[in-house]
């Protein structure tokens, strides 16, 4: 069963009462809420993703709510709940679903440990993964946006997940979060994208979440190998120019850019070496999207004749 | 009295190299740094010499061999080298 066959009254029944076992790659969370706008979201974003059975094992029980006391109906807040406690501060009451979607990317990346966390998007073509690590107003989500919508199969607009094992990108689709004027740049850019409404006034400004598309979630079962790892940056007006990058370099902003190093250690090392060596590497500026989407376009065409 | 340097066991720390620049891990401290082109190449000239106890300049010598290059700063090379975990002074 996906979410998307459940009727709006039966999924805000279960988003209120036992709880929404929801499936995104290889996570499952049990979501419980009874605000309006964040069973919205969900109904929204999550449409096509599978729903595991009620009693199915859940990595993750999360709740967004008002909380307890005045500020559940004066100036309300809302809080994020994981086994009952609230590893966040309060926001304010309309930021219910971005909420919900920054605790479950803090769920993975604080307690997925099987995997590599790194902050990175990453998208896929032909079987080979592009990671985008950057520090976020970067243009990284703008970016994996665009490319999610002309080609290429979104596994994370935020969260690169790599089993160390076997050296390979697992899939965790879920929305894109865009911020202030990514929102407009990606509506005209995709005007198919399924838009959140804006919700102003966040700690990183208005942020509208996009409904990944349809292919991204058919395939999150479908790991990719590691192909390319791009460090991308806007610049108004810039030309897009792609730049190779030494792989030293490289790997010093992997490692710059996972969660979880610190916990794996001597493994993390060699997990993100074995990325670098199988990665052609490079840094990316860009100043418009359509031009950008050019350069990816030509980079996938010509790194296809010699895949490592 | 010129201090002479060596390298610590191979097994203090992970290392890999990408076109003559390296990353290592160490052990002892969970820290990874970058090394420099230079410092990759003096690294690597002593980690081929793990017998060797020898000054910074005859170490430089040798990674110049490698393709290092000469601008005489090998004191501060093996110094960095030193506070991050990977060369050893030892005292005649």
């Amino acid at each position: 069963m996906i979410v998307g066959e459940l009727g709006p009254a039966q999924l805000r029944q279960r988003l209120a009462g036992a709880g929404l076992l929801l499936r995104t790659g290889p996570v499952v969370s049990r979501l419980h809420t009874s605000l309006d706008a964040v069973w919205r979201g969900v109904a929204l974003h999550y449409a096509a993703f599978p729903v595991e059975p009620d009693d199915a094992f859940a990595d993750f029980h999360v709740e967004v709510r008002r909380p307890a006391g005045v500020r559940g109906w004066l100036k309300p807040q809302v809080v994020f709940l994981l086994d009952g406690e609230e590893p966040f501060a309060p926001l304010p009451g309309a930021q219910g679903f971005p909420m919900l979607e920054w605790g479950l990317n803090w769920c993975i990346y604080t307690y997925c440990h099987q995997f590599m966390t790194l902050h990175s998007a990453v998208l896929e073509r032909g079987g080979h993964a592009l990671l985008m690590p950057a520090p976020s107003g970067s243009g990284k989500s703008t970016l994996c946006a665009g490319l999610a919508f002309r080609g290429w199969r979104l596994l994370s607009d935020e969260l690169t997940v790599v089993d160390p094992t076997a050296c390979e990108v697992v899939p965790v689709p879920r929305p894109i979060s865009l911020k202030n004027r990514s929102i407009d740049v990606i509506r005209a850019f995709a005007p198919q994208a399924a838009f959140s409404p804006p919700v102003p006034d966040t700690i990183k400004g208005v942020v509208a979440h996009v409904r990944p598309p349809q292919d991204a979630v058919d395939k999150a079962a479908q790991r990719a190998r590691p192909r390319w790892i791009v460090l991308p940056r806007f610049v108004a007006g810039e030309p897009a120019r792609l730049t190779p990058l030494p792989r030293a370099q490289a790997f010093m902003r992997l490692v710059e850019n996972t969660f979880n190093y610190g916990i794996h250690g001597a493994a993390a090392f060699a997990t993100l070496a074995g990325l670098v060596d199988r990665c052609d590497c490079y840094s990316f500026t860009y100043g418009h999207l359509e031009e950008a989407m050019t350069v990816f376009d030509q980079l996938a065409a010509t790194s296809g004749e010699h895949v490592r | 009295m010129t201090t002479r340097w060596g390298s610590v066991p191979l097994d203090a720390y992970e290392w890999r190299e990408w076109d003559g620049e390296a990353a290592v891990f160490v052990h002892a401290t969970g820290d990874t740094h970058a090394l420099s082109a230079d410092a990759s190449a003096l690294l690597a000239a002593m980690r081929n010499r793990l017998e060797l106890e020898l000054p910074a300049s005859e170490w430089l010598a040798l990674a110049l061999e490698a393709g290092a290059s000469d601008e005489g700063y090998e004191d501060v090379l093996m110094q960095g080298l030193e506070t991050i975990g990977l060369v050893r002074p030892t005292t005649p």
